[in-house]
């Protein structure tokens, strides 16, 4: 009775949910899934998923809002995070944010009109030799410059993102 | 809590100082609750007696001896020697300090909050907070306040995150109905998208929140704590009788909130029991006696009312009278129906069962349960047969889930999946007719292919469940009304005999009846059974009847609910005497009740409202609520309560009991009543162990046992193709005559509707929510189609309980019924 | 002799009292034609303010209530409509009744009260025929027009 989550998706949920004595161990995993295919975690990809795991959807919703990575609202297609703690501070990541969200016309935590890019404020990404430091969706970018996000910006539509279903064909 | 209160021997003690005061508890007790035994009052917001500690809100702080921090006291244990302090500077330090931080986002808004007067912030805050606060920021903004469905308001603002409503949907109630979303300064209680909570038990959140975080939208605003009069009562709808309060306003029933009995709700209750309430005060009350005139109904007097009731039962003969009903007064009221019908117009068609139509003889299958409420937590397996625990007691449910929680399996057999099949280890969900193949298979008396192949339960789910079922040394037995309402309901309970002696001697609990059904049950209002369960077929409890009524009591058994109707058919039956009942709505089969109408020649009618019975009927006399007289009830488990008069019913209507005595005088043998007190000791003359918060428990199941059910075949149910099997359940919250008006319940129940598996929607047509006509042989209805997956393939599930779409036009005393669901507007 | 002269004295001495108040201006006023004045805080008739928009101040509380010693007061509160409503925020009195008869204007409602809705002014003449006419009810209570009481709602707040 699954309403938006392909059978592949379900199938893993499975395979995560075997992998645990408790259903609810396999919640974050099953998110993931969810999240990966649906591009955020729609209330019917909550119910979904619980409905998969034989959980109450509460508390898949619950562990979802919980963690900053799942996204119950739509959200862009790539994510960059960009880490504002102390060593990334001291090497200026705020010129790199500043950068980011003029180049895109958003500010911390909003996504692009065209719905392509999400920029978030992130805590500390556990880099701190390569400060300033940012995440695009799954791949780490270290000493980061102006220079450095033009070309990421760039590069981002080029190859297919691990966490955007759709690849480069969709953001034409 | 059982185990904390066991005594235990010295070695199990341990000893420790509190405030210098020396202390001994048994092992494994907190240190809060070491204070607490002791008189010493530590506060507690997230601490709650009836589940584990947690330790989120730090309020419980005390000091003790070699730990270099304060302590929370609610999950320390007791250790040995243990020196706790919990008056001294520090701790008053840090209570103040908690109580300042609770307080920076509180919006301090009590005059306008309902728990403003009865809260345990405000009162700790005045009794161990700091008096001033040195926060002058902005205090953290939400909406104000969010409706989650008709019962609940949320007021995220005022919520300090003590985790109890969580904790209780979690632990209590086993609905997972509320959660902690979002985190840090962020994180509040609610549901996934704040969409209506669902739950049954969501008014239990309302009386633990220590703040005014969620409250009720009925009592919003309607009452301030110290406007209240408190009135002791108990929960007229199922028939668990959980002990509530009541809380009136002059002449307002204000709310109903439970009162604490471990023997029965605990302190819990359910949401029919809190919201359903309403009712009492509602404007379409009847005020007046009705009387049909030229055809219509039309007020009159007490005086013509009565003379004409009896003149009818004068000029008709004994045998051609008949009463229904009884299981919604009290004892005192049924107790003496008894006296006027047995012992003064002297008929025994007299049956309390209004909503069966294969009524089991008591002798064989009395309602309700062996064992006591309490010890339902006790039993090491429960198996559910055909009974949708928390649609019809809900309270019970609780006991389940304490026992689930214990270990304790469940299985649970039935022809759709109730909302408890989460928890249950083995879910057998049948075909309607399989019941007594499935329950001997279950039993080992059959082989569990041969139980399949009748039931169309999975083989290897009934052995599995066979086998747990086995290996637990006290099993119960739970058989509710979608089992035994059946022509093989025989059948069902020879097979339900055998499983209980299969599962060593488990008891047999036949969870049946609403309201005092209990107390209709052990006073007798049956056809074959005087009070205190004595068959009337023995002439010695006849005698000792009679010896306190001092008039004769009639030896042939009389007519069950069905029989009565069968012989106004035949127009053997004259007189039909309704006492809070509605047979025209809820007996299973109205075509039936409308050809018995028809042969009647008088219908009398006791009821609060004008329902579908009392429209038919030629005298409606209105009668007050259970919140409107003082009397007693007896519940399921045969547990007797006694119930405070509350309010003054509307117009000039009387209660039960004063009705008949009335009749009795116009019959010319007055019965000599001056309280409702005397006639509860004449009670106790008849019955022995009769008293307020006895238990009489209905016998176990005695003159049939053993009798075989065996060799008789389950027949699978002749339908025309594409036809489904019709199945009625109960819902707790439903559109019958009381819950209607109230608004808590009605707005819970929603529309009626009919459910169906999604293969068979698929197969005619159906989708979610599609208004469709449900016919039967019988008569037709048109609901909305609900697809799911939890009734069994083959099936239509109908509610009961809905006033506007009786499930009953449809059914058919004779026997099961076939309908087709046709979308409307469908060629 | 000393006595007799006292005496005279004495009478004297009265007639100097009539003497000296024959030429003072009377403290008789002429009522009900003429008012008499009262002190700033007299605590007379209630009013219920409202704020200078109108909006009712009072939000039902009940905390007059249960303060009132002589328990001449009667609030029933309710929910305000969110598109039509009579107080700021989400509750407002929908029935607020005070028994003249019973109140012995002790001004403790007045202290009490959290929003300063409920004031008492300087209004004395609280009389009737009936005692129905002497239970104000809400409609008498409030003040026609913001001001109208007279006093300052903030003076206790």
């Amino acid at each position: 009775m699954a309403r938006v989550l392909s059978q592949a998706v379900l199938a893993e949920i499975e395979r995560a949910r075997a992998r645990y004595p408790r259903p609810q161990s396999a919640v974050l995993p099953a998110l993931h899934a969810a999240q990966e295919e649906v591009g955020y975690l729609s209330p019917e990809a909550l119910d979904d998923v619980a409905e998969a795991l034989g959980l109450p959807v509460t508390e898949v919703a619950s562990v979802a809002t919980f963690y900053s990575m799942f996204f119950t609202e739509p959200v862009g297609r790539h994510k960059i995070r960009v880490c504002t703690n102390l060593s990334c501070y001291l090497n200026g990541c705020e010129e790199i944010l500043d950068h980011l969200c003029r180049t895109l016309g958003v500010r911390p935590g909003e996504t692009t009109a065209d719905g392509r890019v999400l920029v978030e404020v992130a805590e500390c990404l556990a880099a701190c030799e390569e400060a300033p430091v940012l995440l695009a969706d799954e791949d780490r970018h270290g000493h980061m410059t102006p220079a450095k996000v033009d070309a990421l910006l760039r590069a981002l539509d080029r190859e297919p993102s691990a966490t955007s279903p759709t690849g480069p064909a969709g953001d034409a | 809590m059982s185990s904390e209160r066991a005594p235990a021997s010295p070695a199990q003690m341990v000893h420790l100082t509190i405030d210098g005061r020396p202390v001994a508890v048994p092992k494994g007790t907190t240190v809060w609750q070491a204070a607490r035994q002791n008189g010493i009052e530590v506060p507690v917001f997230c601490y709650h007696d009836r589940m584990p500690p947690l330790g989120a809100c730090r309020m419980c702080l005390v000091e003790v001896e070699k730990m270099p921090k304060l302590a929370t006291s609610c999950t320390l244990e007791a250790g040995e020697d243990m020196v706790v302090r919990t008056q001294t500077d520090r701790v008053r330090q840090a209570q103040q300090a908690i109580l300042e931080l609770l307080l920076v986002n509180h919006p301090l808004d009590c005059p306008i909050c309902d728990k403003g007067g009865e809260c345990p912030l405000q009162d700790n805050t005045l009794r161990f907070g700091p008096g001033q606060s040195r926060f002058v920021e902005t205090k953290r903004q939400f909406r104000k306040h969010v409706r989650m469905g008709p019962v609940l308001v949320l007021d995220r603002e005022r919520c300090i995150l003590c985790w109890r409503c969580v904790r209780f949907g979690e632990i209590v109630a086993g609905d997972d109905a509320l959660k902690g979303f979002e985190r840090g300064y962020h994180s509040q209680i609610a549901t996934p998208a704040m969409e209506p909570v669902r739950s049954k038990f969501i008014g239990n959140t309302m009386e633990i929140c220590p703040v005014g975080a969620l409250t009720s939208a009925t009592y919003r605003f309607r009452s301030r704590p110290w406007d209240n009069r408190t009135v002791q009562s108990v929960c007229p709808h199922c028939g668990c009788g959980c002990a509530t309060t009541l809380n009136v306003r002059g002449a307002d029933l204000t709310r109903t909130r439970p009162r604490e009995h471990p023997e029965v709700n605990d302190i819990w209750l359910c949401d029919k029991g809190f919201f359903g309430y309403e009712f009492v005060g509602s404007p379409e009350r009847l005020r007046a006696p009705l009387v049909r005139r030229d055809g219509a109904l039309r007020e009159a007097t007490w005086d013509e009312a009565l003379g004409r009731v009896a003149d009818a039962l004068r000029s008709t003969s004994p045998e051609a009278v008949g009463v229904i009903g009884g299981a919604r007064s009290t004892n005192e009221d049924d107790y003496l129906l008894l006296r006027l019908f047995r012992g003064v117009v002297g008929t025994n068609n007299i049956d309390f069962r209004v909503e069966t139509a294969y009524p089991q003889p008591t002798s064989r299958a009395a309602w309700g349960l062996p064992v006591a409420i309490a010890d339902v937590e006790r039993a090491d397996a429960i198996v559910l047969v055909g009974c949708d625990l928390t649609e019809e007691y809900p309270i019970l449910w609780l006991r389940v889930k304490k026992a689930i929680d214990r270990g304790a399996p469940l299985v649970i057999a039935g022809a759709w999946e109730p909302e408890v099949a989460r928890w249950a280890q083995h879910r057998l969900i049948h075909r309607r007719g399989g019941e007594a193949a499935l329950l001997r298979a279950l039993a080992g008396g059959v082989r569990a292919e041969d139980g399949a192949a009748a039931s169309g339960a999975p083989a290897e789910a009934i052995r599995a469940a066979a086998d747990t079922l086995r290996a637990a040394p006290r099993a119960l037995v739970l058989a509710g009304e979608a089992a035994l309402e059946q022509p093989g309901a025989e059948r069902v309970l020879a097979a339900l005999d055998e499983l209980c002696a299969a599962c060593h001697g488990a008891p047999l609990g036949i969870l049946r009846g609403r309201g005092n059904s209990g107390g209709a049950q052990v006073l007798g209002l049956l056809p074959d059974m005087l009070p205190g369960y004595r068959p009337l077929g023995d002439p010695s409890a006849r005698e000792a009847v009679a010896a306190v009524w001092g008039r004769p009591v009639p030896s042939a058994p009389g007519r069950t609910v069905r029989g009565m109707l069968e012989a106004a058919r035949a127009a053997d039956l004259e007189v039909l005497y309704v006492v809070g009942a509605d047979p025209a709505s809820d007996y299973p089969d109205a075509r039936a009740w409308e050809e018995a109408r028809r042969g009647l020649r008088c219908l009398v009618v006791h009821e609060l409202f004008l329902t579908r019975t009392a429209e038919a009927a030629d005298v409606v006399l209105p009668v007050l609520a259970y919140a409107e007289k003082t009397g007693t009830v007896a519940n399921i488990e045969g547990r007797v309560q006694r119930q405070d008069q509350a309010l003054l019913g509307p117009g000039v209507a009387r209660s039960d009991a004063e009705i008949f005595v009335d009749l009795a005088s116009r019959l010319g043998s007055p019965l000599a009543v001056a309280s409702w007190e005397q006639v509860f000791a004449e009670i106790g003359r008849m019955i022995p162990g009769w008293a307020e918060g006895a238990r009489l428990a209905p016998p176990r199941p005695g003159a049939g046992a053993g009798r075989d059910g065996a060799g008789i075949p389950d027949g699978p149910l002749p339908r025309p193709e594409g036809a489904l099997a019709l199945v009625a359940g109960r819902r707790l919250f439903d559109r019958g005559t009381m819950a209607a008006r109230c608004p808590g319940v009605r707005g819970q129940a929603g529309e009626p509707f009919v459910a169906v598996h999604p293969e068979d929607a698929a197969r005619l047509g159906l989708r979610d929510g599609m208004p469709c006509e449900v016919r039967s042989p019988r008569g037709a209805l048109r609901l909305a189609v609900r697809v799911w997956a939890g009734v069994h393939r083959g099936h239509a599930y109908a509610p009961r309980g809905y006033d506007s779409a009786p499930v009953s036009v449809l059914l058919d005393e004779r026997g099961p019924v076939a309908v087709t669901v046709r979308p409307l507007g469908a060629p | 002799m000393v006595r007799q002269l006292r005496q005279v004295w004495a009478t004297v001495k009265g007639l100097g009292v009539v003497g000296r108040y024959l030429f003072r201006r009377p403290v008789t006023v002429r009522y009900p034609d003429a008012k008499p004045p009262v002190q700033r805080r007299y605590k007379g008739r209630h009013y219920l303010t409202l704020f200078a928009d109108g909006m009712e101040r009072c939000v039902g509380c009940e905390l007059c209530v249960i303060v009132c010693p002589s328990q001449s007061i009667f609030v029933r509160a309710a929910e305000n409509d969110p598109l039509a409503p009579h107080s700021k925020g989400e509750r407002y009195a929908a029935d607020f009744q005070i028994n003249m008869l019973r109140c012995i204007f002790c001004g403790f409602c007045e202290e009490a009260c959290p929003t300063g809705a409920i004031v008492l002014g300087h209004d004395y003449e609280l009389s009737g025929y009936t005692r129905e006419s002497l239970i104000y009810t809400k409609d008498m209570l409030t003040e026609k027009y913001p001001g109208e009481s007279g006093r300052d709602p903030h003076r206790e707040l």
